[in-house]
């Protein structure tokens, strides 16, 4: 019976909420609805540059500026010509000029001129002081009652811009002219085609690079780290054990397990409960160097914005013909995608790496694995760091590139100089997409000897970033990987092979992806579009054999099982899903207690950043097999 | 205790919505109030309050040019209807009727230094010998419609003494490179009583929207969002957001025969 009246109650209250939501929504939705119809107006009547275009009308050239502001002042000037009365009052036939002057006598920038309100009183003192005649003067002081001189309209103000030299740029819009005019045959249209992505897409990452993904630390990140923080939690109690394994052992003294006990331990705990406002603390620090160099960089940005807009310009001319503006331009393409993908992993990288953290902060209280989770934030630190100074790179680079002769002033009509100038903007933008996490090398995320994934190699997280997307991938390697080892061939005859599925892959993707495009585009030319078609079958048949290789020498991993050790089984599994990593966490903790743990857990959260480096890692290892082949072996005399 | 918890929460539940319920209802109610002056009748269709008199009514005869109205009581209603009915004189510019129109709005007031600022536009248009492009139907250059408008506002009034009225009225624009443009606008003038209402001041400068402290602010004005249409268009919602965007709201009251 009490359940009864309960649950009537509580019916009872849902009716009074569904009626209370609906009253809500009734009288919510109109007034709603009202204010969102005259936003719409408003922005339909005062729709002016956003911040982001205003940011690259500072940075245009004095001249354009002039130029632009000129050019507004006049539009104002015609504006208020229209109007009858003042019209007639100027004398007629010279009043724009003479009214864009009146103008121009206070609106003396383009920002200025953008945010002109119509204000009376100075547009008339403006006149006075141009030599307008003096019933125009008296009529403009007579009256404040009608909007005679009333703004232009954002949408006027954003066609007059486009028109003038540099305004394509501030507003973010390319036209571009087809590099072959009247393309024949496929391969001239897709020439074309390449250059107007390539100047498009260059265009439009110049737009988004200064506001591409920011990193933020909010409730969402917090939520998680929560979770993962948990999960850290019960890895502490699993090193515990270990820590007091290794200390009965003695391989530990009893020195630092104190340390480890009396100050690891509680802040770690500390870490976990502040982890994320210490981010955030750091992470707003970052935010305002980037706002800082930001507005540097943008002034150098907007220039580089110039030139690469004139190639918008660019036609086919000598020896600048199709094939070099498939490849320049393709070229620039690449590289402007690869720039955008780093600023956009960013944010990724350090959510990731976060939480990483957070998973390993239970290893701060044993002595051998403390220093992983300090790399670990090191990493983190230098990642939030690399935004700024991509930044400083970037300002720096382009200022280079717009300082050269084909992009100063009018520019040279040669069609050489025309092409390497793109080669050359291509180019500075690779190095800046890909030279920059590079660096990361000098922030290795594991000591080399702690694990056994590979001795002496070098760590590169920077690849892992533009590469990141590749986890995929990288499991495959470490497939491939294993079993070579398993094979019982020596490295150095071994790696070879292994590194050639993946350059297969990337060359039969890019050679695939070309020929796609051009048989899209040569329906009009059916001779071409089949010789595309072919190559593109071919590439085909290089990407299954590619995969057939993959897929066989996985077999050979799988047929020989009982020579894998568990920590390659564990390793085989890190890119496996996220639930799967935690409870492999687990497993292997309950299992394998100290290693196997470390390594999954560590490789869960930087699973993603490692795909790279396991790359690169091979590379070296290689090299180092090698060198060690060549040098005496020592290692008896030595006792290891 | 612990069996009722159930219940409790139920009931915490129930007063919390109607708490809610009670704070969202209730602002529509004191945020209604004080649109409403206390002695006028029903709101209009914006919220402003709406009068029993009407444009183009109020006098007794009319003045020289056989249309603008005059001979009125005298009362501060007559003086909204006067300012109704004088605003067009301050407004209007057809070059081929100027004469006229000056000569009526010289025998309905009395001259000042305002005359000449009231006069400027009229003057210069008629006085060009070539006329410039985009006159419309038969002269006009600016022609107001002040039903389009259809609000006043007193700024001060004494009844046959001295009142202080703005006139929210429409207008048609002549331009030189399209259509004729829309806008709307505020005409202000102070009428003083001799024998019947006059114009003793108009045409605020700009650099004195307040008409030296006389009124509260230049009253609202715009132009047609839309452009030049060639008409002026019926007031609606979003419009008199527009014209009222940073004017105040208060104290406009709507002519009975306004065109809504």
């Amino acid at each position: 019976m009490q359940t009864l009246s309960a649950s009537r109650a509580l019916s009872l209250v849902a009716a009074l909420l569904a009626l209370f939501l609906g009253f809500g929504v009734v009288f919510a939705g109109p007034a709603e609805a009202a204010e969102a119809a005259e936003a719409a107006d408003e922005v339909n009547t005062t729709e002016k540059l956003n911040a982001d275009q205003l940011k690259r009308l500072a940075g245009l050239p004095e001249a354009q500026r002039n130029g632009i502001r000129d050019r507004l002042n006049l539009e104002h000037g015609k504006k208020a010509c229209s109007n009858l009365v003042f019209y007639g009052t100027m004398g007629g036939s010279n009043c724009e000029n003479t009214a864009a002057k009146a103008f121009g006598a206070f609106l003396t920038t383009p920002e200025q001129s953008l945010d002109y309100d119509g204000t009376q009183t100075r547009f008339c003192s403006g006149l006075s002081s141009t030599g307008a005649p003096a019933a125009a003067v008296s009529y403009c002081v007579a009256s404040a009652l009608w909007e005679k001189y009333a703004p232009i309209a954002g949408a006027v103000m954003r066609t007059t811009i486009s028109a003038m030299p540099g305004g394509q740029v501030v507003l973010g819009t390319v036209d571009t002219v087809a590099f072959i005019a009247n393309a024949k045959d496929g391969f001239e249209k897709f020439a074309n085609t390449v250059k107007a992505e390539g100047v498009k897409s260059t265009n439009e990452v110049l737009n988004n690079l200064l506001k591409v993904s920011v990193f933020e630390i909010d409730d969402g990140f917090r939520a998680t780290w929560a979770v993962f923080a948990g999960i850290g939690i019960l890895v502490m109690g699993l090193v515990y054990f270990k820590l007091w394994k290794d200390v009965s052992n003695e391989e530990i003294d009893m020195d630092s397990a104190r340390t480890s006990l009396l100050w690891y331990g509680p802040l770690s705990m500390v870490l976990v409960l502040f982890g994320p406002p210490i981010g955030y603390v750091i992470n707003g620090w970052m935010s305002g160097l980037t706002e800082g160099i930001t507005f540097w960089t943008s002034s150098r940005v907007t220039d580089f914005g110039v030139a690469i807009s004139r190639f918008a310009s660019y036609e086919s001319s000598g020896a600048f013909g199709p094939l070099a503006a498939v490849l320049l331009f393709g070229l620039l393409f690449i590289a402007a995608w690869g720039m955008l993908g780093l600023l956009a992993l960013q944010p990724l990288a350090l959510y990731l790496l976060g939480l990483g953290i957070a998973i390993m902060v239970g290893f701060l209280i044993h002595p051998k694995y403390r220093e992983r989770v300090g790399k670990v934030g090191a990493l983190w630190l230098g990642i939030s760091f690399s935004k700024p100074l991509l930044l400083l790179l970037m300002g720096a680079v382009f200022s280079y590139i717009a300082s050269r002769p084909a992009f100063v002033g009018e520019g040279v009509d040669d069609g050489m100089v025309n092409a390497t100038s793109v080669f050359l903007a291509a180019a500075a933008m690779c190095v800046l997409a890909f030279a920059l996490p590079m660096l990361y090398k000098y922030v290795p995320i594991l000591p080399s000897s702690s694990s056994s994934l590979g001795e002496g190699r070098q760590s590169i997280a920077g690849p892992a970033m533009v590469a990141g997307a590749g986890a995929a991938i990288s499991s495959a390697i470490r497939q491939k990987r294993t079993a070579q080892v398993q094979s019982g061939t020596t490295g150095g005859s071994g790696r070879p092979n292994g590194g050639a599925p993946a350059t297969n892959g990337t060359s039969s993707m890019t050679a695939h992806s070309e020929g796609q495009g051009s048989s899209g585009l040569g329906s009009n030319g059916p001779g071409i579009s089949g010789r595309r078609s072919a190559a593109s079958r071919v590439s085909h048949e290089q990407d299954s054999l590619s995969g057939q290789d993959r897929q066989g020498s996985q077999a050979q991993g799988r047929g020989q099982p009982e020579t894998r050790t568990i920590g390659e089984l564990q390793k085989a599994d890190r890119a496996g899903t996220g639930g799967a990593k935690a409870a492999q966490a687990l497993k292997a903790g309950a299992g394998a207690v100290g290693r196997g743990s470390v390594k999954v857990a560590a490789g869960g959260a930087t699973a993603f950043l490692l795909a790279g480096r396991e790359a690169a890692r091979q590379a070296s290892m290689r090299g180092q097999r090698s060198a060690r082949s060549m040098a005496p072996d020592t290692d008896h005399i030595s006792g290891r | 205790m612990r069996k009722h918890w159930k219940l409790i929460t139920a009931l915490g539940a129930v007063i919390l919505v109607i708490a809610v319920a009670v704070v969202l209802l209730n602002p529509p109610t004191p945020a209604a109030k004080p649109d409403d002056p206390s002695s006028l009748q029903a709101s209009g269709k914006f919220g402003f309050p709406v009068s029993g008199i009407k444009i183009g009514e109020g006098g007794t005869k009319t003045a020289s040019d056989g249309k603008s109205i005059t001979g009125y009581n005298g009362s501060c209603d007559s003086a909204a209807q006067a300012a109704a009915n004088y605003a067009h004189l301050l407004r209007d510019v057809n070059v081929t009727t100027w004469t006229q129109q000056k000569k009526t709005l010289k025998e309905l007031s009395e001259t000042g230094p305002w005359f000449a600022t009231a006069t400027l536009a009229g003057d210069t248009l008629a006085g060009l010998k070539e006329q410039p492009p985009g006159t419309f139907e038969g002269g006009w250059v600016q022609r107001s419609d002040v039903t389009a408008g259809g609000m006043y506002r007193l700024a001060s009034c004494e009844a046959k003494k001295k009142a202080v009225v703005q006139v929210f009225t429409g207008s048609l624009d002549g331009r030189t490179d399209s259509v004729p443009l829309a806008s709307f606008g505020t005409v202000t003038m102070q009428l003083g009583w001799d024998g019947d209402w006059k114009i003793t001041d108009a045409m605020p400068k700009a650099d004195d929207p307040y008409f030296g402290g006389r009124v509260k602010d230049a009253g609202p004005g715009g132009q047609d969002p839309k452009g030049p249409t060639g008409a002026v268009p019926i007031l609606d919602e979003s419009l008199v957001n527009w014209v009222f965007r940073d004017k105040s709201k208060e104290g406009w009251v709507e002519y009975a025969n306004a065109k809504r």
